[in-house]
């Protein structure tokens, strides 16, 4: 096959070949009015076989891509979504509140309340019929604060209790000063908010004080009056006197004496009642995992 | 980025005049050269290697292929050259233990250094070759030029040609069908108009198969009128009624 050359270009060159095709070919330095023997002739575009494959088989290998994108989108989904889950479930920590009617909250790693309980019988009647869960701790305690101004448990100048149990020694701290700083100014500074534990002291001087040797136990002890007796046995008029008198009792006791003394004795006093601390805390937990099965 | 739509500037006027597409070429020979030579491995020597003419071809693809829609001109002339050489270089493999007769015979002596194609005695007539040759360019550009005039390039005809045998074929009907009634040829060479509905009719070939290569027709038409010689004379296979289709 001879083939004439009829175009020159700098990218390439028209030729006719015998059977009458004009064809676009690479230019290897031909000039018009050539006859030459070969010539170079591509089959299909530059762009690889992309473009004769078949339909059906461009479209198996495709799904085949897609199913595997597919599954992996859903392993990510289904992986974010439970881990997200088991953020948003599990309880770093516990708030409780006590008025007069107590209550206790459990707090996940958001800052939101998964769960509700009142601790005695005013408590709960504080906590009934209150929405709460997925609201964050700040918005519960406020809300249930003004709860209680309305049904009367509280009135100017009474006091409000808080302390704060979690192994997260940091977040603890930082839950409960944010607390007490919450509720007062939602309050207007007319109700004296006191975080019973430690921290707490940036209330009361003293008890700041003892937080420096006393240990995440010692915190513990301290609560533990409050929820401890009334929870077990004591009817109502009973517990209205009790939230008031352990912080009232361990304050006056130690304003006037040596915090060092003071502090140590408290601790060998209290070392009987942990375990009783303890059992209760079981039982707290198994309610609360009742609870979040129900959900 | 300023340079990035200066290209894409040139790229898209190249598209619209071959004249504009030469020079860009041109321009960017300095980056086809620097692709070719990521390729072979060496720099390519103009006028010797062929593959600087394949990587030309192969950027004048990119420049008619390319889609601003779908990103930047440089990456896909890249990689147009790279395909194309290999391509190339594929087509080539295929004959590969043929020495080429620049080379020197393989036994030679010392002294006989002489390149193969020197010891083979030439049957082709240089001078009467020469003088073929520009006769051949004068018809061309001749042919050329009344191509233009009637609006069609020989570039838009080279992309207008059918690829399929069959279509080739029907066009041949077409041809064939306009060669017996010679009216019909002096009507498009005075008119520049093909008479599709005729053609369609007289040969049998459907209507719509004409219509999509009507610059190639025109071209083809064309030739068979009167002055075109040498161009029919390459073109024998055809006419002969019964010449063998192989290619």
């Amino acid at each position: 096959m001879t083939y004439l050359i009829m175009e020159c270009a700098a990218g390439y060159a028209v030729a006719l070949d015998e059977n009458g095709r004009f064809l676009k070919v690479p230019n290897l330095g031909y000039e018009v009015g050539q006859r030459v023997d070969d010539v170079v002739v591509f089959e299909g575009g530059p762009y690889g076989e992309a473009e004769v494959l078949p339909f059906g088989e461009y479209r198996a290998r495709r799904t085949r891509g897609r199913r595997l994108a597919l599954v992996a989108a859903a392993a990510c989904l289904v992986m974010a979504v439970v881990s997200g889950a088991v953020v948003w479930r599990l309880p770093v920590g516990t708030v409780y509140m006590a008025i007069n009617p107590e209550v206790s909250m459990e707090v996940n790693r958001l800052d939101r309340v998964v769960s509700l309980e009142g601790e005695n019988e005013d408590g709960e009647a504080l906590v009934e019929g209150f929405g709460y869960y997925g609201r964050t701790v700040d918005e519960v305690s406020d809300d249930l604060a003004d709860r209680a101004e309305e049904q009367g448990y509280l009135e100017d100048g009474g006091t409000i209790e808080l302390s704060v149990e979690s192994d997260d020694e940091e977040w603890k701290v930082a839950t409960e000063d944010r607390l007490v700083v919450e509720l007062e100014v939602h309050l207007e500074h007319r109700i004296i908010v006191v975080a019973v534990g430690d921290s707490g002291g940036s209330e009361e001087p003293p008890a700041q004080s003892v937080s420096g040797p006393s240990t995440q136990s010692g915190q513990e002890l301290e609560i533990e009056p409050a929820p401890e007796p009334e929870s077990a046995s004591e009817p109502r008029p009973e517990a209205a006197a009790e939230p008031a008198a352990p912080p009232a009792a361990s304050g006056g006791e130690r304003e006037p004496d040596d915090d060092w003394d003071d502090d140590d004795s408290d601790d060998d006093s209290d070392d009987g009642d942990s375990d009783d601390d303890d059992d209760d805390d079981d039982r707290d937990d198994d309610d609360s995992d009742d609870d979040s099965d129900d959900d | 980025m300023l340079k990035d739509r200066e290209i894409v500037r040139r790229v898209s006027a190249a598209r619209r005049d071959p004249r504009a597409a030469d020079e860009l070429v041109r321009d960017y020979l300095p980056f086809i050269k620097a692709e070719t030579s990521r390729f072979m491995g060496r720099p390519p020597q103009e006028g010797r290697d062929d593959e600087l003419g394949i990587a030309m071809f192969a950027f004048h693809e990119a420049v008619m292929a390319y889609d601003r829609t779908r990103g930047a001109f440089l990456p896909l002339a890249a990689m147009t050259i790279k395909n194309r050489l290999i391509d190339f270089r594929r087509r080539e493999r295929r004959h590969a233990e043929v020495s080429s007769l620049d080379e020197c015979r393989p036994s030679a002596d010392e002294e006989d250094d002489r390149p193969l194609i020197e010891s083979l005695a030439s049957e082709r007539d240089e001078i009467e070759e020469r003088e073929m040759r520009r006769a051949s360019r004068t018809e061309i550009s001749e042919f050329s030029a009344k191509l233009e005039g009637f609006g069609v390039s020989l570039y838009d005809i080279a992309e207008n040609c059918p690829r399929q045998q069959r279509t080739l074929e029907a066009c041949r009907l077409a041809l064939a069908y306009a060669r017996r009634h010679a009216d019909l040829l002096d009507r498009l060479e005075r008119t520049g108009k093909l008479p599709i509905t005729e053609l369609s009719r007289g040969s049998g070939v459907e209507r719509k198969t004409l219509e999509r290569h009507r610059r190639y027709l025109v071209a083809l038409l064309l030739a068979y009128t009167n002055g075109y010689e040498i161009i029919r004379g390459h073109l024998w296979k055809i006419v002969a009624p019964t010449g063998g289709d192989d290619r």
